[in-house]
């Protein structure tokens, strides 16, 4: 009961909390302060993840989006230039669009989780070494997407080399 | 998960056990299922980090005398005997000064930066095993998690070097992510080799594996696979000769410039605390953690993490600092190379079952 208790305390906190950080994200004035504000929004994800007793996503979550890709957002951020501000140009037209399509957007997105039918787990194997069977599957059933996946990121880094290069 | 056996004649084997399990019949009577387990849990975290804010001051004692020593001087022998309240007198010179904001400083990642660089050093303690039975939790993915953690002080220094408004500091912070997220993927491959040898990232488990034969003597891949962690562990760091982050004769101080009082010093224990964690997962991944004869568990692994540390001091004192492009060749050309290589050899050895000691999950 307590556990319960724990458990959607723990999942609405950072629920919240990862809200804060998408909304945040969007209505930041400076770039760099939305980049932080993703960050707290996927370290958020993680900490649900690690709720849901999916430890090593928790971990990679971590490791990859906020340790790997962020650093490298936030470089980004940093090397481009700070002064220009965008021109606040924009319409009551827009504005109005705008609103309409990020609605439509919300309603379809929630209609189609209302009406599906999620599986519910009765129990949370949290004793389950979750890395022996992720691996264990990456490498046996999946391991065409994991080829194909990684053939990705080995195109994308020589993509960066090549135009990276000095000539 | 009840702790591994001590020997009955060890005295001191596991010296907190009796305590915690007193702690949760109390608790268990008073309080509801999960409570009192989570409450002795933050009663262990509180501990720990009593005990790392006390271990760092011995960290920087050592490290100014054994410098001093090595430069043929003597490091500071003045306050308290042999200059052993050094350390008391610099937190406290810390703590009274004033933490200065400036005036183009973007306020509020400022003051969070030192919160973001400390907090995860700190984190990592909860997974490091003392001795038997002796973790704060005994995660299944230590590893995993340990170097999670490790990837997450990167933005607390890019943090500080732009919410600082001040163009040294940008440069340290720049070159500070540079240097870590190039040294991390060394790092990262060099800690899947004890991995591979023991068959499992939970680190109770890797100490519980070298009971035969320390990884380090797993010929030929234990050595070097040490080698290049503690390389890749010194320049994550950010300790001489790869501390050009803070480099104080080229850009002031580098990322840390603006910061002062209490600011710097939770930096400065985050250094520290950072270099005992990369001391304490060399001793635990590849010197058999807590194994040893005769002596009490936890002695043993202090022994071997101050060992290391000292190798640490040692390196500092005796090598100068790398320049930056240098720094970059060793980590891609160098270390990356000679990390896949280390791993290669691993999984051909154990999948011949060669190693020594007859390891390898």
């Amino acid at each position: 009961m307590t556990t319960d208790l724990l458990v959607a305390g723990g999942f609405y906190t950072f629920a919240v909390v990862a809200l804060v950080g998408a909304v945040g994200l969007i209505l930041a004035r400076d770039i760099f302060h939305s980049a932080l504000f993703l960050v707290l929004a996927l370290a958020s994800v993680a900490a649900v993840y690690v709720i849901l007793g999916a430890d090593f996503l928790g971990a990679v979550q971590v490791l990859i989006y906020v340790g790997a890709i962020m650093v490298l957002i936030i470089f980004g951020v940093m090397l481009t230039p700070q002064q220009v501000n965008l021109p606040d140009a924009r319409g009551p037209g827009q504005v109005i669009a705008g609103s309409v399509l990020a609605l439509a957007l919300f309603v379809t997105a929630a209609a189609v989780i209302l009406a599906s039918d999620w599986p519910h787990s009765t129990s949370t194997p949290t004793d389950v070494a979750t890395t022996e069977v992720i691996g264990r599957n990456l490498f046996n059933a999946y391991v065409l997407p994991f080829e194909i996946a990684s053939l990705l990121l080995l195109v994308a880094m020589i993509g960066a080399i090549v135009i990276a290069r000095e000539e | 998960m009840s702790p591994p056996d001590c020997p009955s004649w060890l005295f001191l084997c596991n010296p907190f056990e009796p305590l915690r399990q007193l702690l949760l019949a109390i608790f268990g009577a008073l309080l509801p299922e999960p409570l009192p387990a989570i409450i002795v849990t933050v009663l262990a975290i509180t501990m720990v980090t009593t005990l790392i804010a006390m271990i760092v001051m011995s960290q920087v004692w050592a490290e100014r005398r054994i410098v001093g020593f090595m430069q043929g001087r003597l490091g500071p022998n003045r306050v308290g005997p042999a200059g052993l309240l050094q350390a008391v007198a610099d937190a406290v010179k810390l703590l009274t000064k004033e933490v200065i904001i400036p005036s183009l400083a973007d306020r509020l990642p400022f003051m969070l930066a030192p919160l973001v660089v400390l907090v995860p050093s700190l984190l990592a303690w909860v997974a490091i095993p003392w001795g038997p039975g002796l973790a704060i939790a005994d995660l299944n993915i230590g590893v995993l998690y340990i170097l999670a953690l490790g990837a997450l002080p990167t933005i607390g220094i890019l943090m500080a070097g732009w919410a600082s408004g001040n163009k040294y500091s940008l440069l340290g912070g720049m070159r500070a992510a540079a240097q870590l997220i190039s040294y991390e993927i060394p790092m990262v491959i060099t800690m899947m080799v004890p991995v591979l040898l023991a068959g499992t990232m939970s680190l109770r488990g890797i100490v519980e594996e070298q009971s035969d034969l320390w990884f380090v003597l797993a010929l030929p891949v234990g050595p070097i696979a040490l080698l290049l962690f503690l390389i890749a562990g010194i320049a994550e760091v950010n300790r001489s000769p790869f501390d050009l982050p803070e480099a104080e004769s080229e850009i002031v101080a580098g990322f840390h410039t603006e910061y002062s009082g209490m600011a710097f010093a939770l930096f400065f224990l985050a250094e520290y605390a950072n270099s005992f964690a990369v001391s304490a997962m060399a001793t635990v991944l590849f010197l058999g953690g807590w194994l040893g004869p005769i002596f009490p568990p936890f002695i043993w692994f202090f022994l071997k993490t101050y060992c290391i540390f000292f190798v640490m001091v040692w390196v500092r004192g005796t090598l100068p600092r790398v320049r930056y492009d240098q720094l970059m060749h060793v980590a891609w050309k160098v270390a990356l190379p000679a990390a896949l290589a280390v791993v290669g050899v691993a999984a051909v050895q154990i999948s011949l079952s060669l190693i020594p000691g007859g390891a390898g999950g």
